[in-house]
Order: structure tokens, then sequence, then C-alpha cells
């Protein structure tokens, strides 16, 4: 199995380790995680983000994790994906783990992803108490589930940037997270992997969650194409 | 709003135009008197809501309630009667309300804070999209899309 985790900051960072424990003692033929960041890990995200030493997220965490799993061959990319590295980062077969903060990221994923035959796309991201995770499968070039793009029109067409866009002002930039919040949404995308590869179930192809509520709620949608 | 004597002037077509107005289901088959009570049971149900007291919708922190179904004639035997709830849903948020009759905009503005819809939500009816005059018939999911969350990092 080819894991690829996009984005290693509040959601990403928590999912490769939750993921990782999963992975490395289940019976799968290969066990290989790609980490892909062009981020550096700064010290005033530490309330939200678990690294032992500042500098690019995917090298530092696949360093500790290759301490702690032996049983998985653990990769680092420390770029962000554009349209120019996507190919070389995304691959047929793959499962790929979504947890950036921009939706044209997003769209530039799902829009791929579109164009391979094998591909499962597990996308999560959050406001400050509430978030969603959404599933995009593909098998024999036909798509199982409605892509990233099909009932969000704000990924379709995206206001934001790609972190390459940005000026540095901007890279400074985050509104406030909550940690919670980031832990609800990487547990929902194991659950999400869990119910694909395990149980072979994706008619559920997204879940809504609320902290404030404490309720959460799958929908079963169509894809449109 | 009719009158009970109102809607005994109109004609049969006439009232079943009514109840289309209304959304109201059940109709095709029934006596004048009977379409008659549908549509005075119907605009009650309405009036009763009017005259409910409402609260500062800002002022809420949290709702908790019971909801039931209503049906369009108790009086039916088992099997004839029609629940006119349907099931609600804006991202986590979901439950079942007395819609059926209306259309996507008011329901939308009716439950906006109950179900904290998003001023920039779409509406799926049965899981495809429709427009916000959509009238809701009995037995229509409705869902009030959320948009993604977007951040992560």
């Amino acid at each position: 199995m080819n894991i690829k985790i996009i984005g290693l900051g509040g959601i990403g960072s928590t999912l490769s380790l939750f993921l990782s424990r999963y992975v490395n003692y289940e019976k799968f033929d290969t066990k290989n995680i790609t980490l892909i960041d062009g981020k550096r890990f700064e010290e005033r995200k530490a309330e939200r983000q678990e690294f032992s030493s500042l500098g690019n997220k995917a090298l530092i965490k696949m360093s500790e994790l290759k301490q702690r799993f032996f049983n998985i061959v653990y990769e680092a990319i420390p770029v962000f994906v554009t349209e120019d590295n996507i190919s070389r980062i995304i691959e047929e077969g793959d499962v790929v783990f979504v947890g950036v903060d921009n939706h044209k990221t997003r769209k530039l994923i799902s829009d791929y992803c579109g164009k391979l035959n094998d591909i499962i796309l597990i996308s999560g991201g959050n406001e400050l108490t509430d978030g969603n995770v959404q599933l995009y499968v593909r098998e024999g070039g036909k798509n199982l589930t409605p892509s990233l793009t099909d009932y969000h029109p704000e990924i379709d067409s995206p206001q934001d940037k790609l972190p390459t866009e940005l000026s540095c002002e901007e890279l400074l930039h985050s509104e406030p997270q909550l940690y919670f919040t980031n832990l609800s949404v990487a547990l929902f995308m194991c659950i999400m992997f869990y119910n694909v590869i395990v149980n072979k179930k994706y008619d559920k192809s997204e879940v809504y969650f609320d902290l404030l509520t404490m309720s959460s709620d799958s929908k079963i949608r169509r894809p449109k194409n | 709003m009719y009158t009970y004597d109102d809607l005994w002037e109109k004609t049969v077509k006439d009232l079943k135009v009514i109840c289309k107005k209304y959304g109201i289901i059940g109709y095709s088959h029934k006596t004048k008197q009977e379409i008659v009570d549908l549509i005075h049971d119907f605009q009650s149900g309405d009036k009763e809501k009017e005259t409910t007291p409402t609260a500062n919708m800002n002022e809420i922190q949290g709702i908790e309630g019971n909801f039931s179904s209503r049906l369009t004639n108790p009086k039916n035997s088992i099997g004839n009667r029609h629940t006119t709830t349907v099931q609600v849903s804006c991202g986590a948020n979901t439950n079942r309300f007395n819609v059926v009759g209306r259309t996507l905009t008011e329901i939308s503005k009716a439950l906006k804070e109950i179900l904290n819809i998003s001023d920039f939500s779409t509406p799926l009816v049965n899981g495809k999209n429709r427009e916000w005059d959509y009238v809701v018939k009995e037995k229509d999911v409705i869902e009030f899309l959320k948009p993604a969350g977007v951040k992560g990092i």
C-alpha cells in the first residue's frame, strides 16, 4: 500500500501518527508512507502541531516516525504540490490523504486524481469548531464517489491561492484554530480509510462534525460524472 | 388564509388548485368535504405556528426538544395516514421538520439558526440540486450543503 499524506499541519501531523500505528501492525503487502509539505514548522504553532525540532515539516516528521514504526518505509518530499510536480507525487493506485489549508490545492489534487484510473483520495478540512472529510474513489477509470468538487462549488471555483502563490506576509498569516478540531478531522479521515480499505464501504462519501453540538452526520452522495 | 365558508363556496377544481399551492398531498380522490377539511387543517397548523411566541434567536445557546410527525389526516385508517415531516440537514446538524409545502427559501430562513445554515449553502433535494423556489413534498430529503472546511495547517 502506497500512502501519500499531503499537508503536515494540525491535521496531517496527527494523522501521520494515527495512520502509521495502524499500518505498521496490519498485514499489507507493502507499507510505504510518503510525507509531502513545503512548509517549515513554526514554534507559534506548537499548540496544535507536534514536531521535535524546527525545519521542514515533511523531513522532521519522517525522521520522528522512522524511529517508532520499523515496518514502514517512509519518504519525505519537502515541497508544495503544484501543477508542475503533481504527476511525480501522486501515482496510480495510491491512497492520498489531503490536510491542506486551501481549496485551490484541493481542486488541483481532485482534478488530477480524476485523470487516474485507480485512486483513493481522502480530504479533510476545518473551521474553528467544525469540519468535514470527503472521500473520492476511482476504480477502473470510473468515479465510485463524487470528486471533491462535485458538490462543493467553493472548491470547484476556489477564491484562495496555492501556497506557492502567497507572499511571505500572506504565508505568515493564519486564522485561529483549535487542536481538538484538527484531531477530529484526522480521526474521521482514519475512519474513512478503515471503511474503504478494510470494509470496502464508500457509500457515505462525506462526513461533517460539529464540536459545539457534539454531533456528526455522514452523507450518501452520487458522483455527478 | 381562507375561512371554512370561503372554502365551501369554491369548486372542487379551485380547492385542488389551493391544495397544490400549499403543497398539500393526497387530495386527488377525496370528496369536497374532505378537501375542505384538509385545507382548513393545514391552515390551522399555520395559524398555530404564527401565534407561537418567537424567541430572540441570537440569545439561544442550544435547542433541545422532541420532534413529532404531523398527520395530514389522522382520522384515516392505518396505512393511509401520511407524515408531513421531512429530514432536513446542514453539515452535522440534522432533524425532521414539518415543512411540506414550503419552499426551500422559506425553510432555509426558518431553520437558519437551528441547523446553522450558512449564507453560502446551496440546496439539495433527494441528492439533486434544486432551485430555491422548489416546494418540498412528502418523503423529500433536504440538505443545505455546508461549504467544506478550508483549514488544516
